[in-house]
Parts: structure tokens; C-alpha cells; sequence
């Protein structure tokens, strides 16, 4: 029989501002996290929306060398996904997400970890690798990650940012947990850092063929 | 989540806390969503992303930059009043670091960081700058219209081009503080009978040129003026005074006239202008399209005076503290001093953030963007000699 195959190639759906799902609350800026299982001609099997627990204390760190143009000189260190303290000032490549195909390096991440996120976490607690040769035991296909632009209704304005797994490992997946990677810089060196990681209570699982669908969408409620 | 605590203290001279109010802020609009958003997706300058500035400007944003990688989008420290911040956009000239042409990338630092101002106006995710904002500065009342800007010496030409039907001419200015423009004063001669001249202030577009949309005019019959050059001064009182903002420019556009035989002619230095906030502008299509002259100025004088309602505050730099954590927070702290010495009592109804975004490769510029705003009730009277200071916290927590 021949091999599930599947897309790798996301859907960028644009979200009417009707449909800016309301789940923060006045003065917050956080994410919804938006899980979708398709099967692979497309049909939703399983869907579900949350409120992220983000964000970990390297957003607030980014945002701070960003607001405060920390310069190359007086760099501040964060510790990045490798457990390592890196000196990081200000640039243009911070908060960058736009991981490509198979990129773990920044994007959004999953993994199977259930231990509660603290505001420490530096790097997704078990990260499911990128399944590069199908089928690997374990492993997802990352596609590449997309945007969709911002949109605003009388009280939320958001963004999001999404990203396809699919499951070609010839067994199912359960994810428990999805991280956001982002770059920083100093010196000509790019660094990564988690700004937000979830625990999926129960998990969701995808089965083989199917592919999970995640969309953080970053908001601020007036 | 990421929120932020607002706090407002007012201080006697003596730095003595006369009173305090904290509230949980409701503030960060879309344009804060709009910057992160062009920092994750890394936007480029090919396909940039458009916002409105804090003066109505629509302004194309990356996040994207060149080799040395610096980039000022989301900075909110910022130096005192008008001092300028320098911002990269991103952008360097081919062998040298850290550049981008200055004029375009130096926002004074009145407009970077907390803001405060007298509206009250609920806050919405698309608000692009505070309602009301209260300008930098040591201006109160005035009791009497003064010159505010002009240019009044070194004419040596008889103006572009006479002025009669089709052949508009104006002048670009700015002014320091928020005016209500009284009248203009203009240095000009008639050729024949050109009867009532119109001048008209509109605001400057992206280019200094008039929009076409007049914000006051006032016609005087000019057939009795003198009728040679170098001509004399010749005054135009508005009905109702025209309220202006600082820092951002207008125009005098004068029409009118009949033909060339009986037309307006307005005095201009065209060997050595030295006016720094405007240039000579001219149209000869009836004010459909405005050209521009950095070689001329116009001989003028614009007089005004600031109003109650828009005294001014003195801001100090914006700071930003050190950052900390304490599982399961983490903080740092944004804050503002502001110094009343307008000689009356001001109040402050909303505060507000106004952060950077800038664009990288198209026009290595950066302007101020609205990032939070929050209106704050009952107001605080900050009486004259007091100190306000502001505090914005934002915190992390999971």
C-alpha cells in the first residue's frame, strides 16, 4: 500500500476581524494558542483554542535590550536554547521566527515534555525532531513557518503565526507542549531564544497521516 | 501574559510626593502588536508593512537591516524635549557603519517614550497617537498674539512668479509650540489691480507641500498696496484663529489675482535663503500640484499665541530600568519626569508610549509610533513649579 502522504505546505487562512477569538483579557498582550489535526484530505479532526501561559522570562528580556537599543558594547546576557548565556544587544533580527523547512533552530517548536512551564524555561522540556527522512519513528515534518498580517476589532488587535507538523513516523504523536524560538544577536552571531512555551493538558494527538496545525496568535485587548 | 502597571506621582519642586495613583494600564494598541509583528516575520522593505504615525502619516515598516544588524524599532528610552535620538533604520552606506542620512533618522526626544496629554476619548487598538497630547516646553498663555516664525530680511527678488489665476505661491513653515495662528503678515506689491488675495494655511504632506485643504483663509483687497518693489508689509487677520501643532510643517498659500497685468507679488530672498523650517513653494495648475524651491524663501511673519488648554510641560528623558525576575514575575520599569513651569496649572488626562519603527532600504527613515495609551480619571492637576512623574511597569507572568 502505497505511503499517507502529506503537505508540508500550510494554509494561510485570513482572519476576519469578526473571528478574533476574545480569550485575554483588558490591558493583557499574550497569545491564543489554536490547535488543528487534519486528516489528509484536509477534514479538521480534532480542534482546539487556549490561552497561552506565555511568555518566559526571554521575551521580556528581548523586548527590553529592544526598547532600551542595549548597544553592541554593553550587551545583556540571556540564556538561549543551548543553556548557554549569550550577550545580546539590540538589532533587527530579534523576536525573528520565520523558520523555514525543518528549521529548529526558530519558529514554533513542539515536543513532548508535561512538566508546568516556569518563567526559567530557557528550551522546550523533549522536542520532537524534524522527521527529515520519513518515516522516523517519532518525528514531524516542519514546514515552514507563515504570518498572517494584524487585524484589529473594537477591542483586540493580533497577529499570528502558524505552523504546520505532519506525521509521517507510521505511528501516532502526542504532543504535549509547543514552544516559539526567536532569534537575538551580538558580534555577527545569531543566538535563539524560547519566548513562550505551553503544555497541552492530556496532549493532542496526530495520528499517522494527519497533520497538527498550530497558530499562536500574539494579542493585545484594550 | 505580558501587562503593565501605570503609576502617577506628583511632586512639589522640592521632589516631596504630594500624591499617588496606581492603576492597571489597558494600554498596548495595535501598533505595538504591529512592530512585533514586523520583528517575527522579519518584514522586508520589499513588501514593507504600513502604519500610521504620531502625526496621520501613513509610513511603510520593516524589520528588516543590513550587515551591522542595528535597528531601532520598539525603542521607547529616550533623551529630554527636544534633544534629538538619533534611530537606525537598519540601513549603512556602503563601507561605514551606523548610518543612514541623519535628517531622516533623528526624532526629537519629546516625541520617543511616555507621553502625557488632556484627552479623555476611550482608548481603542487603533488609536495612532494620543488625543491631546501636552508638548514639550516652558510656554503658558499668552496675552497677546506674537511672532512665532518669520522671515524678514535678505529679499532680493520680486517672488517666483506672480500670483493670479493658476499660479499659487506659498512658503513652508514650523513653529515650536501648539499655536492658534492669529494672522500672517506677507511682504508684497501689486501689479495693476489684482483685487482680493487669499492666503490660506494647510498643512504640509509627506513632501511639505500643501495638502489642498485649507485649515483657515482670509481674503484682503490688495489695490490700494504699494505698487512697486520692494513693496510693503501687508497683514491678513484670520476670522477665527487656526489652531497648529509643533514641529510639524504648514503652509501659507496665497491666490488670487486676475492676470499677469493685475496680479500679487511677493518679496523672496533667492541668492542666500537661510529659513530652516520651510522653503518657497509655487503651483501653477490652480494648487493641484505644489514644486518646491530649497534656494528661495518668501518674505512672511506668522503670528499667534498659545491658549488655555495648551500650556506646556517640560519632559525629561525617558528611562528604563533595570529588568527583574522573581519566579513566577519578571519586570522593568519605563518612567518619565515631567516639570510644569508654564506659570498655570495643567492636567493630564491620558499618558501614553510612542515607541520607533522605521524602514530599512526605501527611504532609511524612522518615525514615532503610538504603542500604549491610557486614559487616566479623574484627571492629576499638575499646579505650576510641580513635578509629575510617570511609571509604566510591564510584567511578565506565567
Amino acid at each position: 500500500m502505497a505511503k499517507a502522504q502529506v503537505k508540508l505546505k500550510p494554509q494561510l487562512e485570513v482572519i476576519k476581524e469578526e473571528e478574533i477569538p476574545h480569550l485575554l483579557i483588558p490591558g493583557e498582550v499574550g497569545a491564543v494558542l489554536e490547535l488543528i489535526v487534519k486528516d489528509k484530505d484536509g477534514k479538521v479532526t480534532e480542534r482546539r483554542e487556549m490561552r497561552s501561559k506565555s511568555f518566559v522570562r526571554q521575551f521580556l528580556e528581548l523586548l527590553w535590550i529592544q526598547a532600551f537599543q542595549i548597544p553592541e558594547v554593553a550587551p545583556y546576557s540571556i540564556r538561549d536554547t543551548g543553556n548557554t548565556l549569550q550577550d545580546i544587544c539590540e538589532s533587527g533580527l530579534i523576536f525573528a521566527c520565520d523558520g523555514g523547512v525543518g528549521v529548529v533552530t526558530h519558529g514554533i517548536i513542539v515536543g513532548t515534555g508535561t512538566t508546568a512551564p516556569t518563567i526559567d524555561n530557557y528550551v522546550i522540556e523533549t522536542i520532537i525532531p524534524h522527521d527529515a527522512a520519513p518515516p522516523t519513528v517519532g518525528a514531524l515534518q516542519y514546514s515552514a513557518v507563515i504570518f498572517g498580517a494584524p487585524a484589529s476589532d473594537a477591542t483586540t488587535s493580533q497577529f499570528t503565526i502558524t505552523r504546520d507538523f505532519a506525521n509521517a513516523s507510521g505511528g501516532a504523536i502526542t504532543v504535549n507542549e509547543i514552544a516559539l524560538y526567536v532569534k537575538g544577536y551580538k558580534y555577527n552571531i545569531t543566538c535563539y531564544f524560547m519566548t513562550i512555551r505551553d503544555v497541552i493538558a492530556g496532549g493532542i494527538a496526530v495520528p499517522d497521516g494527519q497533520t497538527l496545525t498550530v497558530n499562536y496568535r500574539e494579542q493585545a485587548v484594550v | 501574559m505580558l501587562t503593565a502597571k501605570l503609576i502617577l506621582e506628583r511632586l512639589d519642586k522640592e521632589g516631596r510626593l504630594l500624591e499617588r495613583r496606581e492603576q492597571p494600564s489597558r494600554s498596548f494598541v495595535q501598533n505595538f502588536i504591529n512592530l512585533l509583528y514586523c520583528a517575527h516575520a522579519q518584514i522586508t522593505s520589499g513588501s514593507p508593512y504600513p502604519m500610521t504615525d504620531i502625526d496621520g502619516n501613513a509610513r511603510d515598516i520593516d524589520g528588516q537591516s543590513s550587515s551591522h544588524y542595528e535597528k531601532a524599532n520598539l525603542k521607547v528610552g529616550s533623551s529630554p524635549g527636544t534633544s534629538g535620538v538619533y534611530n537606525s533604520p537598519g540601513f549603512h552606506s556602503s563601507g561605514s557603519p551606523y548610518t543612514g542620512p541623519s535628517h531622516l533618522n533623528t526624532i526629537v526626544g519629546e516625541n520617543i517614550g511616555i507621553q502625557v496629554g488632556r484627552g479623555d476619548t476611550a482608548v481603542t487598538p487603533t488609536d495612532t497617537k494620543l488625543e491631546d497630547r501636552i508638548y514639550h516646553g516652558r510656554y503658558g498663555v499668552d496675552g497677546a498674539p506674537l511672532v512665532y516664525t518669520s522671515y524678514i530680511t535678505g529679499d532680493d527678488e520680486d517672488g517666483h512668479h506672480g500670483i493670479y489665476p493658476d499660479y499659487q505661491e506659498g512658503q513652508s513653515f514650523q513653529v515650536h509650540v501648539p499655536l492658534h495662528i492669529t494672522s500672517v503678515k506677507l511682504k508684497v506689491f501689486r501689479t495693476g489691480s489684482p483685487g482680493n488675495m487669499t492666503v490660506a494655511i494647510q498643512k504640509g504632506d509627506a513632501d511639505g507641500e500643501p495638502d489642498g485643504t485649507d485649515l483657515g483663509t482670509k481674503a484682503v483687497n490688495c489695490d490700494a498696496i504699494a505698487a512697486a518693489s520692494p513693496g510693503e508689509w501687508v497683514t491678513w487677520t484670520f476670522a477665527t484663529s487656526i489652531a497648529i501643532e509643533p514641529w510639524i510643517t504648514y503652509c501659507i498659500v496665497v491666490r488670487g489675482g486676475v492676470n499677469s497685468s493685475n496680479e500679487l507679488n511677493w518679496r523672496n530672498d533667492g541668492s542666500s535663503p537661510t529659513y530652516q523650517r520651510g522653503k518657497l513653494l509655487y503651483s501653477s495648475n490652480g494648487g493641484v500640484s505644489w514644486a518646491s524651491s530649497t534656494s528661495d524663501d518668501y518674505m512672511f511673519e506668522v503670528w499667534g499665541q498659545v491658549e488655555a488648554g495648551e500650556e506646556q510641560i517640560e519632559y525629561g528623558g525617558c528611562e528604563l530600568l533595570s529588568i527583574a525576575f522573581a519566579d513566577p514575575n519578571g519586570q522593568f520599569t519605563i518612567r518619565r519626569y515631567f516639570t510644569n513651569n508654564s506659570g498655570g496649572s495643567i492636567t493630564v488626562n491620558e499618558v501614553g508610549i510612542y515607541s520607533v519603527g522605521t524602514d530599512c532600504w526605501n527611504t532609511h527613515s524612522s518615525w514615532a509610533f503610538l504603542i500604549a495609551r491610557d486614559i487616566v480619571s479623574p484627571g492629576v492637576a499638575v499646579a505650576d513649579t510641580e513635578i509629575l512623574r510617570v511609571t509604566y511597569v510591564p510584567q511578565i507572568t506565567v
